[in-house]
């Protein structure tokens, strides 16, 4: 927060000084390695690296957006302007992710989303995901910069890995090409790293998980105990200590080691509003104030009976979390994007702490009626997904459930049609 | 909402280091330091002290945080010799009949507890709770048992022990297998290069409750509240200076790790967590084995995860290493396709946290690059360094200043290490 540097630009005359050819290439498109290679434009760039051939559909590009703006909870209602202030990296529309960075800070500088979207990654293909720090609206004195962490990547080159102490930072109104090999499938977390005490529980965080190269298997080669789905949904979990957002929208120093949560959340959202389908979403515009359009993310469970669900659960609070499913026991198939092989586990509990991952499946009960309720989908049978610890099912100071906390909705056989993404909701 | 870093402070150690090194020689009446202070060896890796028998004393003294603080912490030492944290690694071999002789200087019994070990019997002492104690003010107490089982085990106060763990009164010890010492276990997959063992010991301090001993004020446990976290009694990043530097007389041990790419062996890591809250532990860089725990090789149940949530009281062994996988190498197949819709900007257009890195400025390994002015880089040879550090993020400060707390480096080497 206290990053005063102003970094380097790079201005007509440093481009009219430079002498070299290489050089000068280093500045145009196609030669942006030279750039990351020579990073002083003075030094004349060597020999250019080839790059190796980008075969089609090999290669994905994904754009990220880094800035503030707010939530809604039970009690902590944006629409009455009571929002909880936030950080976060927000998704672009699909034809964005090339649009120049001033055209993206007028349009969505301010409107963070949380948490930062779900990233289905395939196997063995490059991976570009260009980060953008358009800055804060709430916190203009603040310029911080930003990084992504993929949180568990095997044997990343340090300077893709997002730490600023060891390798570089994102400044604001710049943007950084995070470069991944995705080698080994499975649920991990990606979270900025700047400042990460602060900027992790403002909200700078996400699911990123690797796709098995076996369609519908969570891991390839998975004879040991089969990691089969027809249904996948991934949790986020978190606590929010609404005193240090406060704080920060404030301008107020705050200590970290006060940390207290009172919300616990899982993809951003609180019980109930954790489970509302995304037909059901109130407001549809930031400027109306609409309260979850900020916290796009559903983390209700739809399945028909008999359906193999597959949760891919990430914990990047700071607390440890025991996570339940009263009335359906739950098999545990990896753990920190490894595959168990014969040491899975079947569970009541979950317990997972800060930054650790799991991959578990269940095996979605009949339908037996009468309905518990229902919805848009149809009538359906309510089971429980829930943190143990109770004191956790609480929004604040409101009274009632709330907190980390969603429902499980057996619906009668053939209800639901096929899921088309992680966490869609019928 | 962070203070400066901690970097140009460790400059500023090296340089007073090497004046009180220049005062030692220069005026070697006058007395630097602790009389049996040990000369810095360039090592980070773990530092045994070798039985099977060991003269320990309770003793008190501080430490020194990167905040500027110190803290009043009371410990485990060798007798004779100085306060230090954690206590001494004591390194004996499976079979060993160990023997440890404790003399408490401190003014309140102290006895000690060996979870893990089985038969442990006491001489001398008078009975207490938990183990026969030595009395306050010069008691002692000897304590024997048969290091039946290799791996990594805490000893720690048995006497009001809500007190005296927390306020340091724990150490580690070590039992090699018969298989060797360059292996964890009797275990042909738990073996790693004996030169690159490292062992972590996780604390965590309440600085208020610490002066409350200091002077003899109710010690209230239920006010608890954290404001330290230590790796080897450190707090980052002096978790990343050598073993025995002499700013640091009272916490010798490093918590550097340094591996070397694609070397034929991994590294062991050994955690320890005496303190009493549990750790979530996250190694940047690659995946861990985990080998053992507590005491035991997990064997066919070796689970390797990117995080080991260590409980309080509990250890681990585990295997790392770090692989160029990807040939992040400069050539004709360098390996950082561009990608001409994302072009790579020039270090300039970023930011060098607080103008201090341990980046090499060159995304290859074993490369170096130039900075922009006014960036200083601490890195030697183009060596990679990622962080390990516990992932309750709040843990991972100094009272409030970032960077720091349970945190620290492991730095990969090119092959062949620098030159």
């Amino acid at each position: 927060m206290t990053e005063k540097r102003t970094p380097r630009r790079v201005s007509r005359r440093d481009i009219l000084k430079l002498g070299g050819s290489g050089a000068l290439l280093a500045l145009m498109g196609g030669s942006g390695l030279n750039r990351l290679l020579h990073n002083d434009l003075r030094v004349a760039a060597a020999a250019p690296v080839p790059r190796p051939a980008l075969q089609p559909g090999s290669s994905m590009d994904i754009r990220l957006l880094a800035t503030d703006g707010w939530m809604g909870f039970p009690g902590r209602r944006r629409a009455a302007g009571e929002g909880i202030y936030s950080f976060g990296f927000r998704p672009v529309a699909a034809n964005e992710t090339y649009a120049k960075i001033d055209k993206l800070i007028q349009k969505y500088k301010g409107k963070v989303t949380w948490p930062a979207p779900i990233l289905a990654i395939p196997k063995d293909i490059d991976l570009y995901i260009a980060m953008t720090n358009l800055g804060f609206v709430q916190r203009p004195d603040l310029d911080d910069s930003h990084t992504i962490h993929w949180h568990g990547f095997r044997n990343p080159n340090s300077v893709f890995d997002g730490v600023p102490e060891v390798s570089i930072a994102v400044p604001l109104g710049r943007n950084f090409p995070y470069y991944f090999k995705p080698r080994d499938e499975g649920t991990y977390m990606y979270h900025c790293h700047f400042e990460d005490v602060e900027h992790v529980q403002m909200g700078m965080d996400g699911v990123v998980y690797i796709e098995a190269n076996t369609p519908g298997h969570a891991y390839d080669n998975d004879s040991a105990i089969s990691t089969a789905f027809d249904r996948q949904f991934t949790f986020m979990l978190n606590e929010i200590y609404s005193h240090a957002h406060d704080n920060l929208e404030n301008v107020q120093e705050n200590l970290w080691s006060d940390y207290k949560a009172d919300y616990w959340v899982m993809n951003g959202r609180s019980y109930p509003d954790t489970v509302l389908r995304d037909q059901e979403l109130p407001g549809s515009d930031f400027d109306l104030g609409g309260d979850l359009y900020s916290q796009p993310i559903s983390s209700l469970i739809q399945t028909n009976p008999g359906d193999r669900v597959l949760l891919r659960i990430a914990n990047l609070g700071y607390e440890q979390h025991a996570m339940q499913i009263p009335g359906i026991p739950m098999t545990v198939v990896g753990q920190d994007a490894s595959y168990l092989g014969s040491n899975y586990y079947e569970a009541t509990t979950i317990y997972l702490g800060p930054g650790e991952a799991r991959d578990v499946l269940f095996t979605a009960p009949n339908y037996s009626g009468p309905p518990d309720g229902t919805d848009g989908a149809g009538p359906y049978n309510r089971y429980w997904f829930r943190n143990r610890n109770a004191q956790r099912l609480i929004n604040g100071t409101e009274s009632g459930l709330g907190g980390m906390l969603t429902e499980v909705r057996v619906y009668p056989v053939g209800t639901l049609g096929a899921q088309t993404g992680p966490n869609k909701t019928f | 909402m962070m203070a400066i870093s901690r970097y140009k402070l460790i400059g500023m150690g090296l340089l007073l280091g090497a004046v009180a090194l220049i005062i030692g020689w220069a005026f070697p009446g006058v007395a630097i330091g602790r009389p049996n202070l040990q000369a810095a060896t360039g090592s980070t890796t773990m530092e045994c002290t070798n039985g099977p028998s060991f003269d320990l004393q309770a003793t008190q003294g501080y430490i020194d945080t990167p905040d500027g603080n110190s803290v009043y912490m009371w410990g485990f030492a060798l007798d004779p010799g100085s306060f230090q944290m954690p206590g001494p690694v004591l390194c004996v071999d499976e079979g060993d009949m160990v023997t440890i002789n404790l003399t408490n200087n401190l003014n309140e019994p102290v006895s000690i507890v060996f979870p893990g070990q089985m038969g442990v019997t006491a001489t001398g002492g008078s009975a207490g709770l938990l183990a026969t104690e030595a009395a306050a003010s010069g008691g002692t107490v000897s304590y024997s048992f048969t290091a039946s089982e290799p791996g990594t085990y805490l000893y720690e106060s048995g006497t009001n022990t809500h007190k005296q763990v927390q306020m340091g009164l724990a150490g580690v010890i070590v039992v090699r297998p018969a298989m060797g010492d360059n292996y964890a276990y009797n275990d042909s997959a738990t073996q790693f290069d004996p030169n690159r063992e490292y062992l972590l010991v996780f604390h965590d301090i309440d600085p208020v409750l610490h002066q409350a001993v200091e002077f003899g004020l109710p010690y209230e446990i239920t006010t608890r509240h954290d404001r330290y976290w230590t790796i080897n009694g450190r707090g980052a990043v002096d978790t990343l200076l050598d073993n025995n530097v002499v700013w640091l007389p009272h916490q010798p041990y490093s918590s550097l790790v340094r591996v070397e790419a694609g070397a034929a062996l991994p590294a062991l890591i050994r955690y320890a967590n005496a303190g009493t809250v549990n750790h979530p532990f996250h190694p940047h860089g690659n995946t861990m084995q985990v080998v053992g725990r507590d005491g035991r090789a997990l064997e066919a149940a070796a689970l390797e995860n990117f995080t080991t949530t260590i409980g309080a009281g509990q250890t681990n062994d585990l295997l790392f290493r770090w692989d160029n996988v990807e040939g992040w190498t400069p050539g004709p197949n360098g390996n950082l396709p561009d990608n001409p819709k994302f072009p790579f900007p020039n270090l300039g257009n970023l930011v060098f946290k607080d103008d201090v890195t341990f980046y090499s400025g060159n995304p290859y390994l074993g490369q170096q690059g130039s900075f922009p002015p006014g960036v200083t880089s601490f890195n030697e040879c183009g060596e990679f360094y990622f962080p390990w550090h516990s992932h309750a993020l709040n843990e991972i400060q100094n009272f409030d200043e970032g960077f720091g707390g349970m945190l620290t480096l492991v730095r990969v080497d090119p092959p062949g290490g620098c030159p």
